[in-house]
């Protein structure tokens, strides 16, 4: 057995014991859907940084990097963290005042509609399921790499590896273990990028070698490599801007990053983690794709999204590898619990419901909805029919175009009705799903005003806007919205509020220290190396 | 480009700053005053926000 499988297997039996120890703390509904609403800022950073950074960062992202595409995936690492911060201020804190337990159920409550909470609890499962999918193979992938054993083992390896505690535990044990699991990943990301920068021949010689990279051209440049994705870097440029803002409205309404909010202890506790996640977000992005960028320097070749898994084999000492393998598998395996956990209570809470009062039953009723789904899931990915590929690329922007305007409108609309949020959330979702599919199966590339986001985003709003026209709020939705500003008295402390209020100072130095990073770190090195060449 | 395009995420980063401060200040300040009310009424809870 080798020392990386070795490491792998312990840090999922420390999961497991985790999970198992918190789960028999959980005495009912509250408990498990919420954790209690008593979370502190650091497992609501763990868990908002955790469930949204998974192999998909870690192994994708970067593997598009190594492939050609550093300055667009750098632009949509940023915009996607800013998120955070809009989300928390103009959604997040209310959904935490409104004391639900599911986002779906926030929806059926402010809209005063059952068919709403439905329509929601729909598309969170079909939105999530993908993207669960999507975590499983990520982490099947890097274990069968790790291990080499048969892809459907591995399948199941992964699948329990996150299945068994969230079904035990709920909330929180994905909220503790998901903060863990942060906790190795940002250490895998900070300490991964001084063995591959010492390997690339150190920092500024490697800028400077990739500026000039004839394996690669362009792959550090504003246009990227011209044959990876759009042939102009103006077409490169539009692309990432245009995913950064979907992925900020991901990160600010999506069901698995929202959800996060409902268990935080108080609505300071709301803001003040969206800074501290959004600033983490970035640090790890950015050290992983510097990183896979100098991967490129070192040893070209690779299929893109074995980069890291290369490098953490070949490139650092073997204790740093395994760490960085089990930041990896963390990173997959926490966003596969919050993605279970979310599945198995919107089954539960928002369109089956158990007919018992007593909360045991109850539990034992969601614990049973998440084990169906997680087997639903599982041999989505033990068979793995070929559509499972295209499902897994919906699964994030579904909720930007389909929940997205409604989520901020909800709070800040007086005009929006039921009948044009439901519309509104249908039609974004079907638009979305439908350009998504007919691009992904017919092989066609559409001009990007086409994009399944564009598409999905402009029926969700036309939606709104034509339903909500048609038909009258009513007393009990503007009674609904009137109490989301109604503000808890625990709430206007002012020692809390200070403390809340004084962090946009911390922001602010990141930002600029961000600034001169790229600048001293990135622009005038690449410059310098430009010129030195001649081009 | 590269220079503008890294000066321009940073500068990103400081527009959500500033965002957060404004949006943050603002909301406090209704907190604060509707706290004043409250003292002043003896109600127990009391409206605030922009959207109230």
């Amino acid at each position: 057995m080798n020392s990386y499988l070795i490491g792998v297997l312990i840090s999922l039996a420390v999961y497991l014991f985790v999970g198992a120890y918190i789960g028999r703390k959980v005495k009912n509904l509250n408990d498990y859907y919420v954790a209690g609403r008593q979370a502190p800022v650091i497992l609501i950073v763990g868990s908002l940084v955790a469930s949204f950074l998974s192999t998909g960062a870690f192994l994708g992202d970067t593997g598009e990097v190594y492939s050609g595409f550093f300055m667009g995936i750098l632009i949509v690492g940023v915009i996607q963290a800013s998120g955070y911060i809009f989300g928390s201020n103009l959604f997040g804190r209310y959904i935490r005042r409104s004391e639900v337990l599911t986002i779906p159920e926030y929806f059926g409550t402010r809209f005063d509609s059952k068919a709403i909470r439905t329509l929601a609890g729909v598309t969170t499962i079909i939105g999530i399921v993908a993207y669960l999918l999507s975590a499983t193979q990520g982490i099947t992938l890097l274990m069968s790499q790790i291990t080499g054993l048969d892809y459907r083992i591995c399948v199941i390896i992964a699948w329990l590896a996150y299945t068994v505690f969230t079904i035990y535990a709920g909330s929180p044990g994905v909220l503790l273990t998901d903060t863990m699991m942060f906790m190795v990943f940002l250490l895998a990301a900070v300490i991964a990028i001084p063995c591959i920068t010492i390997s690339a021949g150190g920092w500024f010689p490697a800028i400077q070698g990739l500026a000039t990279s004839e394996t690669v051209p362009g792959i550090i440049s504003w246009s990227g490599n011209l044959d990876y994705l759009y042939p102009t870097g103006g077409q490169n440029i539009m692309w990432a801007v245009t995913y950064g803002i979907v992925w900020a409205l991901v990160v600010a309404t999506s069901p698995w990053q929202t959800s996060r909010y409902l268990m935080a202890k108080d609505e300071h506790t709301v803001m003040r983690s969206a800074v501290f996640a959004s600033m983490a977000v970035i640090i790890v992005t950015t050290a992983l794709y510097f990183s896979a960028a100098f991967i490129q320097k070192i040893h070209p070749g690779l299929e893109g999204q074995m980069a890291m898994i290369w490098a953490a084999m070949n490139v650092m000492p073997k204790a740093v590898g395994v760490i960085l393998l089990t930041g990896i598998l963390a990173a997959g395996i926490s966003s596969g619990s919050t993605f279970l956990s979310l599945v198995g209570f919107s089954l539960t809470n928002d369109i089956f419901h158990s007919k018992s009062h007593d909360q045991k039953k109850m539990l034992a009723f969601s614990r049973r909805g998440m084990l169906i789904v997680s087997f639903v899931v599982l041999a989505l990915a033990y068979f793995n029919p070929p559509a499972v590929f295209w499902m897994m690329y919906f699964g994030g922007t579904v909720f930007a175009c389909s929940w997205g305007p409604i989520c901020i409108a909800s709070v800040w609309s007086k005009r929006l009705t039921k009948t044009g949020a439901f519309w509104g959330m249908l039609l974004g979702f079907l638009g979305n799903f439908i350009m998504r599919m007919y691009t992904s199966l017919s092989g066609v590339t559409l001009p990007m005003i086409f994009d399944s986001f564009f598409v999905g985003i402009f029926l969700c709003i036309a939606g709104a806007i034509v339903g909500s026209a048609l038909t009258q709020v009513t007393p009990a939705e503007k009674a609904q919205r009137e109490k989301l500003f109604i503000v808890p008295e625990c709430e206007k402390d002012e020692a809390k509020m200070k403390k809340t209020q004084g962090l946009y100072k911390v922001y602010l130095t990141f930002g600029i220290a961000f600034l001169i990073f790229l600048v001293v770190g990135y622009a005038i090195p690449y410059a310098q190396a430009m010129a030195a060449a001649g081009l | 480009m590269e220079m503008l395009l890294s000066i321009l995420l940073g500068l990103w980063l400081v527009f959500a700053g500033v965002f957060y401060k404004v949006f943050v200040t603002g909301q406090f300040k209704m907190y604060r005053t509707c706290r004043q009310e409250n003292s002043d009424s003896g109600s127990d809870a009391t409206k605030g926000g922009a959207g109230a």
